[in-house]
Formats: C-alpha cells, sequence, structure tokens
C-alpha cells in the first residue's frame, strides 16, 4: 500500500517531473545515470526536483527553518532513482562503473569509493573553488541501487548541518502519512 | 574499528561457519548461529582481549548452536551432512568420497567429541584454544580428544577396503 | 569396557596422538615403535591414526556462504543505534495546504507558471527521502573513510565526511 502511494505520488509529479528534468541537463552539477528500467523495472523511488520547486521550500522554510531556506534557495536540482535490484546487481554495479568513468572525464573528484563483492559505493563532487557544483552518490547492493545528484551551489558544511535538522525520523518502512 | 571487525570476518569466518555447520548440520540454522555469534563479537569487540578474538568468538559460535540444539524437538534431529555448494576447486580433495564419509561421521559424533574434533583436527587451533572453547581442562580436551579420534578410526577401518 | 581397561585404552592413545602431534621426543617415539612391532594392535592403531590425519587433512575449513559473508559485513551498520540508522523515511506529516496556500501568496515576484500547494508539499517530503538517501549512503560509506581519515571524523552523518574532505583540501 505505501509503495502504491509512493508510486501513485511519482505518476502526479511525472510531467513537471520531466520538464523539471530537462532544465536540468544543461548544469555543470548534473549527471545523466543512464537508464535501468529495462532491467529493474519501475524504480521504486524516482525524485527529481528542479529551482523552481526548491525556490518555492526555500520560501515556505524562510521562517521556521531559515538555515534549511538559505541552503534550498542554492540548490538548483535535486535527484535520485532507488531500484529494487533483488540480489542481481550486476547490471547497477556496470552503470555505476560507466558512471564512474564519465564522472572522471568530466573532472569530478572522487570523494569515497567503496568496492566489495557485490557491493559498490561511489560519492563524487563537482568543485567550483570553494563550493561544490555538484554531488553524486551511488550506491549498490544486493537489495537496492541508489543513485542520487544534487545540484547547485552547495556549502558542504551547511548542507550537512542541515540534513541533520531536516531530515526525518527513520524507521522501518517507507511511510506517508 | 570497522575496518579491525572486517579483519576478524575474513579471518574467522570461515571457520565459526564450519563449526556451526558440524553442530547443526542444517545450513540455514548454521548461518543465523553464526550470525548471531558475529552481532555478540560487535557489540562486545571493546571488551575482548585482540588475542582472544578467535576462541572467543569460537565459544560464542559453539553455545549458540548448543542452544539452538537443546531448543529442537526430537523430529527435527538432522541425521545428515551434505555439503550444499561445492563451487571452490581448491577444495576439490574434500569433494572426494572418503572426505563425505569424515565429514557425514564427524556429523554423528556426539558432543563435545565434536566440536574436539573440528576445532583441533580441522581448524587446527591449539589445545589451550579448544580448551578456552569449550570450556574444558587441559587434560580432558586431550582424553575426549583421544576417545573421538579412535571412533573415527574404527569407523573409517570399516569402511576403508 | 571397565574403569581400567578405559584407563589402559586412554594410556595408548594419549601415545599415538603424541605421536601424531609431534609431542614426543626421539627416545618416546623410538619406544612407540618398538612397542608397535610386538603389538599388532598398537600397529594397527598408529596407522590408522596416520590415515585419518591424513583424510582429515583433505576437509579443512568449509567456506562460509557468500549470503553469510554479506550479512555479516552488514551487522556493523545494521547495529548502529536507531538515531543513526540509515534506511527508510516516514515522511512528515503533510504540511497543511492551507498554510502553504497562505505562504505563497505573499512573495511579489511570481514566476510565469507557479507550482501548486501539492506540489510544493510533495517537494518537500521529496527532499526528506532524498536527504534520508543521502544519509543511508554516506553512512556507508563513513565506516571506510574512519579507517582512511583516521580518526578525524567525530559522528557517522553526511556532514562530518563533507566537513573533513573540505578541510583536508584533499580534492
Amino acid at each position: 500500500m505505501k509503495r502504491y502511494l509512493i508510486a501513485l505520488c511519482c505518476a502526479l509529479l511525472a510531467l513537471p517531473a520531466v520538464a523539471q528534468e530537462d532544465a536540468l541537463r544543461d548544469l555543470p552539477g548534473y549527471v545523466d545515470f543512464g537508464e535501468m528500467n529495462s532491467i529493474y523495472g519501475e524504480p521504486r523511488v524516482n525524485i527529481s526536483i528542479g529551482g523552481a520547486l526548491l525556490g518555492f521550500v526555500s520560501a515556505l522554510a524562510s521562517n521556521e527553518e531559515p538555515e534549511a531556506a538559505a541552503i534550498f534557495s542554492k540548490l538548483k536540482g535535486v535527484r535520485i532513482s532507488v531500484y529494487a535490484t533483488g540480489g542481481d546487481t550486476a547490471a547497477a554495479l556496470g552503470q555505476v562503473n560507466r558512471v564512474k568513468n564519465l564522472l572522471g572525464a568530466a573532472q569530478w573528484s572522487p570523494v569515497v569509493q567503496v568496492n566489495e563483492e557485490g557491493e559498490q559505493v561511489q560519492i563524487f563532487m563537482k568543485m567550483d573553488g570553494e563550493v561544490m557544483d555538484g554531488l553524486t552518490l551511488m550506491a549498490v547492493d544486493s537489495e537496492e541501487a541508489v543513485f542520487i545528484n544534487v545540484i547547485g551551489q552547495i556549502d558542504p558544511s551547511e548542507l550537512a548541518h542541515v540534513m541533520d535538522r531536516f531530515k526525518v525520523k527513520v524507521n522501518g518502512d517507507l511511510e506517508i502519512n | 574499528m570497522s575496518r579491525e571487525y572486517r579483519q576478524w570476518v575474513e579471518e574467522y569466518q570461515d571457520q565459526a561457519w564450519t563449526l556451526a555447520r558440524y553442530l547443526l548440520k542444517d545450513a540455514s540454522e548454521a548461518e543465523d548461529a553464526t550470525q548471531e555469534a558475529f552481532v555478540k563479537l560487535w557489540h562486545h569487540r571493546d571488551n575482548i582481549e585482540p588475542g582472544s578474538i578467535r576462541p572467543w568468538l569460537m565459544r560464542v559460535t559453539r553455545n549458540h548452536c548448543l542452544d539452538r540444539l537443546r531448543r529442537r524437538r526430537p523430529e527435527q534431529e538432522f541425521t545428515g551432512y551434505e555439503v550444499v555448494e561445492e563451487r571452490d576447486p581448491m577444495h576439490g580433495a574434500e569433494q572426494s568420497e572418503l572426505g563425505s564419509w569424515l565429514r557425514r561421521a564427524i556429523a554423528g559424533l556426539r558432543e563435545p567429541y565434536r566440536t574436539l574434533i573440528v576445532l583441533r583436527d580441522i581448524q587446527q587451533h591449539s589445545y589451550e584454544e579448544v580448551a578456552g572453547v569449550t570450556e574444558l581442562s587441559l587434560s580432558q580436551v586431550k582424553v575426549y580428544l583421544h576417545r573421538a579420534r579412535k571412533q573415527l578410526r574404527e569407523q573409517l577401518a570399516e569402511v576403508k577396503p | 569396557m571397565t574403569e581400567r581397561e578405559n584407563k589402559t585404552t586412554d594410556m595408548k592413545e594419549e601415545r599415538i596422538n603424541a605421536l601424531l602431534d609431534g609431542e614426543l621426543d626421539n627416545e618416546q617415539a623410538e619406544r612407540l615403535k618398538r612397542d608397535a612391532t610386538s603389538d599388532q594392535d598398537l600397529a594397527r592403531s598408529i596407522i590408522e591414526a596416520y590415515q585419518l590425519q591424513r583424510a582429515m587433512e583433505g576437509i579443512r575449513v568449509e567456506r562460509a556462504p557468500a549470503s553469510l559473508r554479506r550479512k555479516l559485513r552488514r551487522i556493523p551498520r545494521q547495529q548502529r543505534p536507531a538515531w543513526l540508522q540509515p534506511a527508510w523515511v516516514t515522511a512528515y506529516a503533510v504540511v497543511p495546504l492551507l498554510v502553504i496556500a497562505v505562504a505563497l501568496m505573499q512573495p511579489r515576484e511570481m514566476r510565469p507558471r507557479q507550482p501548486t500547494a501539492a506540489e510544493v508539499a510533495q517537494a518537500r517530503q521529496d527532499l526528506a527521502v532524498a536527504f534520508a538517501y543521502i544519509d543511508q549512503v554516506s553512512t556507508r560509506a563513513s565506516g571506510e573513510i574512519q579507517s582512511e581519515l583516521a580518526g578525524e571524523i567525530t559522528d557517522a552523518v553526511a556532514g562530518s565526511v563533507f566537513r573533513t574532505v573540505q578541510d583536508q583540501k584533499i580534492l
């Protein structure tokens, strides 16, 4: 039931999400993860939030969470896709390696690279001087493949602090109240 | 600390698994018991002497297995020891008939003979370590080990041409 | 077997096993071999003991299955305290649409296409989901960073990772 709700929410946002995605492609911090629906089916999470929506979230948060609002106002996009791998990680690992090579060629800097049997975690940053233009996180294990791209002017120290406060409580399963 | 733990996993997971397999015979239960032992290791890692990790882990693994055996109902007795995964070519010798017979014979020993054979003869723990794992005295370990080996020898003599 | 017979057997077995374990000195080993030439049972036992030892060498440790290996590696991550636990997200209670509508009425500069209140609320939830996944991935990686950056990480959340990397000018 919960997963259907997520799918419904994602479907409702499908059209504007496509439009938002197109607007993000030309930004320096954007990363094309490629397509994996044909291998793993519909992603269990598929989020693409562009600058416009982030701006309004920022405006909304300006009174209660001014630090969060400041962060969001500088973000141009947040994209995340999560696929259920069901133990078949070969395709996802291949995709991670492909993207890793592309990022290297595009002068993204590796931050963390974890390679284990059947599992990988890769984190890359694109820097513009002292500030990040983009952040990419990829993680694959036997349960899921996660691809995250945060685009925009990011100050990592501010982002982490806001994440602590903004991130919702985590527990067992994905719920939307 | 995470790296240290990962090192322990690399070094000892096969031994803990092997012991659990011989004691429980059922692969799925052995997997659970081994996992429980490593969870305990993670939680108690700061309280264990660095040189005592292996015997500590083997003792906990054995205790978890014995608990499971005690909770088993009589009709749940597993009599066979079948090697389910035989993928590793390095273990080609194990695939011989004698190896299969021996594994079954060891699994058929009663405790503590079974544990003693696994720890000393298969995994090559020292007598002192074996005593620590089984919580027996050194002399008890040696006497029981002798009896266990004698039992296996006699069975082996019956099956070998 | 009587207690006496048991003791005799145990002593014999002790000698045989000491021979196999290399615990007999030369004199003791020679004595055992001499005894074996006149005691067929002893000789047979020694031979069988060597055969058993060779057979044991062929069945050393069994490799743990891949499923178990994965579970064991995940234990540190799974055993973290709940407040550090990366995982699925429990989304916010839906922000009252009335509050959103009022907030959206305030700005004077309007873009050509204004998101609806529901879209903004959804974006807020989506950001929470995204941040939770960022935390999940970075926490998985933080174990490696802890060992690589040798104690400069003070907590496991993403912020410390980024701060430390930034401070060290690794990039």
